[in-house]
């Protein structure tokens, strides 16, 4: 242990922050498994890994000299979870969450947990804030496909950069604060509640959309760029009928902040999810809906693909939305069967390099299958097909294994 | 639009009815094998069939039963964090049956006797007492939210009478054996 220290140390001394950051991830990993098992009111550690392969099928391009790589992310993509959390008492824990994935570790959680009651709840730090009920599941180890659906896909769909991925690509993580609370009206009716105010997505002072990349990332700090916070929330019910084995669960979310570091460009995020369980028989449905203000500059003319509308002004807003239904079979005990029909649309003028159209538009049907193979782990097989209205349509096969840490 | 999206979606959640009428549509102990059914003692059936459905609808059973845990009063702290979960569904009135198999399985699986069909141990299973319920957490803030304390079970029990003949699972075999970490 202590020659461990020593070599950290020099190593913190000479190395980049990077290399410090992996060196303190396989720390957490190492410190993790050598940890007693928890006993009581103690810690907790959970993790997950998928490792998977995206596969465009290129023959259906035309133009043979733009391949695959410049329509998608294909290849391996490794996604790696690590949690601690801990239990001080029933009223305050603490959450820490690291995440490793496309681009590089990330701090999916860091937040203090205070519950005065189950109706009063506050969350402090870094998390992610309530929206929708697919981010619950975002974890790969805990949904079925290889993939995320596409409102709220974070760089695995085809054609990721000229639709700049999802409506809220999952997870998003932020700093700040949220009040929430759970209370049952008798034994069947569960209402969930939440309100929060964060920081934020980010976009820069000339943007036309939210820029995913900044929002996430460390280069301009993990604060606020325009020091005004964005507020949202979610409401859900659940009924429970456990008698009949069957549950529902209806819900609606809401986001309003500035992205801008002028913050004179808004965006507003909208949601409703659906969930139904009939015995071993699942249905999963979600709709968002996100309006994204633009900056039209000195000359729109110039710098917008498209002229002004019928009223000789160019319109500032853009309208982004899409949707998942998503159902899951079992068929035999350790294998599942999912279907998915999932979209994305897009309405508002764009950039004049756009590809994109003023109406643009991209379905997708998802047939896959998840087997269990044991000691917590699933391969996962799914089967995608893209239907675009401004590129042609697109096959895709992506396979991944999944594990429980 | 080359698909006539409305039947192949209609054709895709009949056939989905359909094949978990055929396969799947009795409850969860009977054909979703995460765990050897036939080492869970009878009375505890109902109890693992509350588990089965609740804990698998954000996750798979795999988190909870690989987690390392030792000490029942654990469960107690942590299914009540997943109470408190969105949309869980976990209400009151199953918390403290989710608890009584989660005990259970914490103190007696691993100790269980042998493999399905085998004769096991002269030492009967004692059941734990009715357990009081669980208050939730807003209603006594104070009280600790815990079954009795259970009565280790012998070493290795009887397998219980079922007239239902489970098939063997590798699953089981893959849970007792398994040290991975917990889930979240």
């Amino acid at each position: 242990m202590r020659r461990s220290l020593n070599i950290a140390r020099a190593v913190l001394r000479h190395a980049s922050w990077r290399a410090a950051l992996v060196l303190a991830l396989m720390s957490v990993v190492v410190v993790a498994l050598q940890s007693r098992p928890a006993v009581g009111q103690d810690r907790n550690f959970a993790g997950s890994v998928q490792s998977s392969y995206l596969y465009v099928y290129d023959q259906q391009n035309e133009d043979q000299d733009e391949k695959a790589r410049q329509r998608a992310f294909d290849g391996f993509t490794t996604e790696l979870s690590v949690k601690l959390a801990v239990d001080f008492d029933k009223h305050i824990s603490t959450n820490v969450k690291l995440c490793f994935g496309c681009h590089g570790f990330e701090i999916d959680m860091a937040y203090v947990d205070l519950t005065v009651v189950d109706e009063l709840r506050f969350r402090a730090g870094r998390f992610n804030p309530s929206f929708g009920e697919f981010p619950l599941r975002h974890d790969p180890a805990n949904h079925r496909t290889v993939d995320k659906p596409l409102p709220y896909d974070m760089g695995r769909m085809v054609r990721l950069r000229e639709w700049n991925l999802g409506v809220l690509p999952a997870p998003y993580v932020d700093n700040g604060l949220e009040i929430g609370g759970t209370h049952w009206f008798g034994y069947s009716f569960q209402l969930d509640y939440a309100a929060y105010a964060v920081g934020g997505l980010r976009g820069d002072n000339a943007g036309t959309d939210v820029d995913f990349k900044l929002s996430r990332s460390g280069e301009s700090y993990y604060v606020d760029n325009n020091s005004r916070p964005t507020g949202g929330g979610r409401v859900s019910m659940t009924l429970d009928l456990s008698e009949a084995e069957t549950t529902f669960t209806l819900g609606g979310s809401g986001m309003y902040g500035m992205y801008d570091p002028a913050a004179k460009l808004s965006y507003m995020i909208a949601g409703a999810d659906f969930y139904a369980r009939v015995k071993r028989f699942e249905l999963r449905a979600e709709y968002l809906l996100r309006r994204t203000e633009m900056n039209l500059g000195e000359d729109p003319s110039s710098r917008f693909k498209f002229g002004p509308g019928r009223n000789g002004k160019f319109d500032r807003y853009a309208l982004k939305d899409g949707f998942y239904v998503e159902a899951l079979f079992p068929v035999l005990p350790r294998m599942e069967l999912v279907g998915r029909f999932d979209g994305l649309r897009r309405f508002g003028n764009v950039l004049s390099a756009s590809e994109l159209s003023k109406n643009s538009q991209v379905l997708r049907y998802t047939v896959g299958t998840d087997i269990s193979v044991g000691f917590g782990v699933r391969v996962k097989f799914d089967v995608e097909y893209y239907d675009f209205n401004d590129f042609h349509d697109e096959l895709v096969g992506t396979l991944g294994v999944a594990a429980v840490l | 639009m080359t698909i006539d999206l409305a039947r192949a979606l209609s054709a895709l959640i009949v056939l989905g009815f359909t094949l978990s009428g055929g396969c799947g549509g009795a409850k969860p102990s009977e054909s979703t094998v995460y765990i050897d059914v036939q080492k869970i003692p009878l009375e505890l059936r109902d109890e693992y069939a509350s588990f089965a459905q609740n804990c698998s609808k954000c996750h798979g059973l795999s988190r909870a039963l690989n987690a390392p845990v030792t000490d029942p009063k654990h469960w107690d702290l942590y299914v009540a964090r997943m109470m408190r979960t969105a949309g869980s569904a976990i209400s009151p009135k199953e918390q403290p049956v989710i608890l009584r198999f989660l005990h259970w399985y914490t103190l007696g699986y691993d100790k269980a006797g042998g493999m399905p069909g085998e004769a096991s141990a002269t030492d009967e299973y004692t059941p734990p007492a009715e357990p009081e319920a669980f208050p939730a957490l807003s209603a006594e803030p104070g009280a600790v939210a815990s079954p009795p304390a259970m009565q280790e079970p012998a070493q290795s029990q009887k397998p219980a009478a079922d007239p239902v003949t489970h098939p063997a699972s590798e699953e089981a075999q893959d849970v007792t054996q398994t040290t991975a970490g917990e889930g979240q």
